[in-house]
């Protein structure tokens, strides 16, 4: 069983010491999963059982319509990442292959409380005094 | 992060033609992977700053 290999596992898991805050996890699917919708429950519910501080909720999509609106989740597989609020964190679609690695730094950076930003780049960002709408796009590896 | 494959139909209305592509405020496209510091700039400008 299991999606990760073995050694991608390990790697996660150390890397998964750094946090020292909680992490949930909410993960968006529906009833009649759909193959990618599947494959990302079942990723996140490896991922999340490598540390103590990562919580995985599953919810559904069409049952839970209001609660998938209050995140903003429009589409299916949705993975939502929460700290102490909500940074805003969205994956649609499997976090597989290099989508992976930035999957777990940033429940790492989530978990940390910080994004590791330089002090320079933090502070052009603060100059932002408005909510920023940002759409990676990108494709499997 | 949207992958574009499982999501054509965003892929078509943002004309994407390589990845990574972003899409800023539904109207700025940043191509490729640009530094923090561009990108950041890339932001700001998208925001008229």
């Amino acid at each position: 069983m299991g999606i990760l290999k073995d050694k991608d596992r390990n790697k996660v898991q150390n890397l998964f010491k750094q946090i020292d805050n909680d992490v949930t996890i909410l993960m968006f699917t529906q009833e009649t999963e759909c193959q990618r919708c599947e494959m990302t429950r079942k990723m996140l519910e490896e991922i999340s059982g490598l540390s103590d501080r990562i919580s995985l909720e599953v919810h559904d999509f069409v049952a839970e319509g209001d609660l998938a609106k209050k995140h903003g989740v429009d589409k299916i597989p949705a993975t939502v990442l929460l700290g102490d609020k909500d940074y805003g964190i969205r994956f649609y679609g499997v976090p597989a292959g290099y989508e992976f690695n930035v999957l777990i730094q940033d429940i790492r950076d989530v978990g940390k409380r910080n994004p590791g930003l330089s002090e320079a780049v933090t502070a052009e960002l603060a100059k932002i005094d408005e909510p920023i709408h940002l759409q990676v796009i990108i494709s499997p590896t | 992060m949207v992958e574009g494959s499982e999501f054509p139909f965003l892929a078509v209305k943002y004309n994407v033609q390589g990845v990574p592509h972003t899409v800023i405020n539904e109207e700025h496209s940043v191509i490729g992977a640009p530094s923090e510091m561009e990108f950041a700039r890339e932001i700001l400008k998208a925001v008229g700053k």
